[in-house]
């Protein structure tokens, strides 16, 4: 079985070539950057601020400063890693001096449906087994949530989400596994786990 | 590391889509023998399918890229430049004194997690062992003879790509290289000079100490010299090589008084007891030592700025 999700994320050839573009001043050069990664910035940045305008804030701020660093791009990491490195900075000086938003402000943009028509057992089960994932991840730590956004969202590997969070790739493992049991006790708890009745 | 381990650590990226094809081949094979990874895999599936749902229903505003335009326009930020520093104009002496502190400690603390978090914890074991060997031995050369060592292998760690997974990103943002350097230099200089002070100070009741002066011959003006020469090595031939060869010009020096004891019956030439006279007598003159650690620090400070790269021969 390949669980592998398909993702619709935008591949641009030529990133290093636009990032040169913006270092030398072309505005349209920075729109299409923006076209190309706008969605997944934002999409990070209100991971970690929660609130929309502050997120819409960071990424402002971020852009700002793509168009004064994209002189000192070398280009050795992926453009999306470089992009979310410098909105991760500026999105957790968004939040940092106010209390971080208890509620995700995701969690309000997707929320499972009620159920309307009854649903057969596997579906039920399925639904279920979201709905516990979904109390699970809201309980984590910010940084919890910022690695499984980065794996499972922007599809990072390990090292680049030790990269934009400046932290070792062992720190981020560490993080995975600790959300991983998290997780997993949720579902535990809930009698919902598949392979748990082997452990 | 188990094979159990190893994959299970490679399941998330394997959900997601990053793993490289070997990667997936020996993640498929474990899978296909391991109900507990199966387990996690399933589990990891639930979670970056709820995680890319919530995130997929966020839009970006089209005009947020035209804003930030209309901001860099509005500030006269120039494309690939720093914006003009605004301490610089109109404000009071005083003030503009207060706001470079509080910018200068705003830069401390955001490189102590982006210092290699081993550092602190190994120096600390590595001096706590010199210090129990000292109490043994009744001998403080010990503490004195680690010191540099510990110094040296920690400053050549603080600076370049290899040991920063943030170095890109720290080259791209308003903190200049020099500065990034000064300030994770002083972080690791000054908490080693601590920790030799806290060992000096815990044998003072229990073994006899030099004066001052002499204490600066033992250990000050070695630790600073080592250090200031291990940072430049490190941004010229990267941190491994700058450890040996710190190391070995320590150890040379060490060595140099008892190779020419004539208790020892080692038999060296003329000329080789000559230079290993001269040799050590360099590091025992602190004023010279101190002089030439000044003149190494400025040329690493200067050099990193310069190249930006983090490594000379980059």
């Amino acid at each position: 079985m390949d669980l592998a999700l398909e993702r619709n994320i935008p591949a641009v050839d030529n990133d290093r070539d636009l990032i040169r573009q913006i270092a030398v001043g072309n505005e349209d050069a920075l729109r299409r950057l923006y076209d190309a990664y706008g969605q997944r910035m934002v999409a990070y940045a209100l991971r970690i601020t929660g609130d929309m305008a502050a997120a819409e804030e960071a990424v402002q701020e971020s852009l700002v400063a793509v168009w004064q660093g994209a002189g000192k791009y070398r280009g050795d990491s992926r453009a999306i890693t470089w992009l979310l490195g410098i909105v991760h900075h500026k999105a957790l000086n968004q939040v940092r001096g106010r209390a971080v938003a208890s509620l995700d402000a995701h969690e309000s943009l997707a929320n499972d449906p009620p159920a309307s028509d009854p649903l057969p057992d596997e579906q039920v089960i399925a639904h279920e087994q979201r709905r516990m994932v979904r109390a699970g991840l809201k309980a984590l730590s910010l940084e919890h949530r910022l690695a499984l956004e980065l794996v499972f969202y922007q599809g990072l590997s390990l090292n680049e989400v030790a990269e934009v969070c400046g932290c070792p790739v062992g720190t981020v493992k560490s993080r995975l596994n600790y959300a991983k049991a998290s997780l997993r006790g949720a579902l535990d708890r809930a009698g919902l786990r598949e392979g748990s009745e082997h452990e | 590391m188990s094979e159990h381990t190893r994959i299970s650590d490679l399941l998330p990226e394997y959900v997601s889509g990053a793993l490289e094809p070997e990667g997936r081949q020996a993640v498929e094979k474990h899978l296909a023998e391991c109900s507990e990874c199966r387990a996690d895999l399933a589990l990891w599936g639930y979670a970056a399918g709820v995680v890319q749902e919530s995130s997929q229903a966020v839009s970006a505003p089209r005009r947020l890229a035209d804003q930030a335009l209309a901001r860099t326009r509005a500030g006269g930020m120039t494309a690939g430049r720093k914006p003009a520093n605004s301490l610089r104009r109109g404000a009071p002496i005083l003030r503009r004194g207060a706001l470079k502190l509080q910018h200068g400690g705003q830069i401390l603390r955001a490189q102590i997690p982006l210092v290699q978090r081993e550092i602190w914890p190994a120096s600390a074991a590595v001096m706590a062992l010199g210090y129990i060997a000292a109490l043994i031995a009744e001998h403080s050369g010990f503490v004195y003879a680690l010191a540099p060592l510990i110094a040296a292998a920690c400053v050549s760690l603080i600076y370049g790509p290899e040991n920063d997974p943030a170095f890109e990103l720290a080259l791209s943002t308003p903190t200049s290289p020099r500065q990034i350097l000064l300030a994770r230099l002083a972080l690791v200089f000054g908490y080693n000079l601590g920790l030799v002070l806290v060992a000096t100070l815990g044998l003072l009741p229990v073994l006899p100490m030099p004066v001052l002066g002499e204490l600066a011959l033992a250990w000050l003006a070695p630790m600073t010299f080592l250090s200031a020469a291990a940072l430049l090595l490190s941004l010229w031939i990267g941190a491994p090589n700058a450890i040996s060869v710190t190391y070995v010009a320590w150890l040379v020096q060490l060595l140099s008084g008892p190779l020419r004891s004539p208790q020892m019956g080692v038999r060296l030439s003329p000329a080789v007891t000559e230079i290993l006279s001269a040799y050590q007598g360099l590091w025992q003159s602190p004023p010279a030592l101190l002089a030439l650690s000044a003149l190494l620090f400025a040329a690493a400070i200067w050099l990193a700025g310069r190249s930006e790269s983090g490594r000379l021969a980059a």
